[in-house]
């Protein structure tokens, strides 16, 4: 599988590429994307099998960027590592088509348990 | 908007200091000796709140210098003996602060937005955000085998103090 990580931290990217390998994913090919709209351009060009986003970015927000897909009729599997999980965003993230909402600070296991489903 | 705030800002910092940098953390109620000379790192997150205008919660970190790199140094998961790069300390840093902002945010029933982390190396409180709220809600340090972070959660005047520890004015630093 390609799985694109979407964030504008670069720490952050590189954590969520360790704990994709402490999971067991190591053996995925994972690219990296450092904003919204950056990651929309990776998605056209690159087409992943599933996007691992954060929600608030500049340029083009996580949401911003399911929802651009959604509009699209963009099928790629999509799910949110963020730091904010409120009721609300969790209601939006769905309503928008997100397979899942992870909350940071996340743990190998945390991942394991939103991604199992999806990755075959 | 006070009671509402009197909220459990130390469960937050000491989960992600757990989980993100494998510290176990270890509540100060008294400052640690600090190292004049070494530059700090200072980041932090605004939440706004409903009520519009400038109303809003800061959520800050500040380490030394050498505790900073620490704090990098295992967020990122990179050996004792490397150099960091100032863009990755303060990348580290804000993410680090971003996570327990987000966190403290879901926690305010009146919050509506997060802002991007502000992280700089060697700046005070006001060369970072001459407007930064007055109001000292938290403060607490955590500790790990000789490392030191500071969390602060500032309001706008109007809201009350919190239980939390060692209030001390950030912005006379």
């Amino acid at each position: 599988m390609k799985i694109l990580i979407v964030d504008d931290s670069r720490a952050m990217r590189m954590i969520v590429r360790r704990t994709l390998r402490q999971a067991g994913y190591g053996q995925h090919d994972i690219e990296e994307a450092a904003n919204g709209l950056e990651g929309y351009e990776q998605i056209q060009s690159q087409k992943p099998d599933l996007v691992l986003c954060d929600w608030n970015m500049p340029e083009m927000t996580g949401i911003e960027l399911l929802q651009k897909l959604k509009d699209e009729g963009h099928g790629v599997k999509f799910g949110f590592v963020t730091s904010e999980s409120t009721d609300e965003m969790r209601s939006r993230a769905n309503e928008a088509g997100a397979l899942f909402l992870i909350a940071k600070p996340f743990t190998p296991d945390s991942f394991k348990g939103a991604l199992a489903p999806h990755m075959s | 908007m006070g009671k509402e705030l009197d909220l459990d800002f130390r469960s937050p910092a000491e989960e992600a200091c757990a989980v993100m940098l494998g510290w176990d953390p270890m509540f100060r109620a008294v400052p640690p000796p600090l190292d004049a000379g070494a530059p700090a790192l200072r980041g932090y997150v605004s939440i706004c709140l409903r009520r519009g205008g400038d109303t809003r919660v800061v959520v800050a970190i500040d380490s030394p210098g050498r505790d900073a790199v620490a704090v990098a140094r295992a967020l990122l998961g990179a050996p004792d003996d490397e150099d960091l790069p100032p863009e990755d300390l303060r990348d580290a840093f804000g993410e680090l602060v971003n996570v327990i902002g987000g966190n403290i945010k879901g926690m305010i029933e009146e919050a509506v937005r997060l802002s991007i982390p502000t992280v700089q190396l060697n700046r005070s409180w006001r060369q970072l955000d001459a407007d930064l709220p007055g109001q000292l809600l938290f403060q607490m340090w955590l500790a790990h085998e000789g490392h030191h972070l500071r969390m602060t959660v500032l309001a706008n005047t109007g809201t009350q103090t919190n239980k939390g520890q060692h209030h001390e004015d950030p912005h006379r630093r």
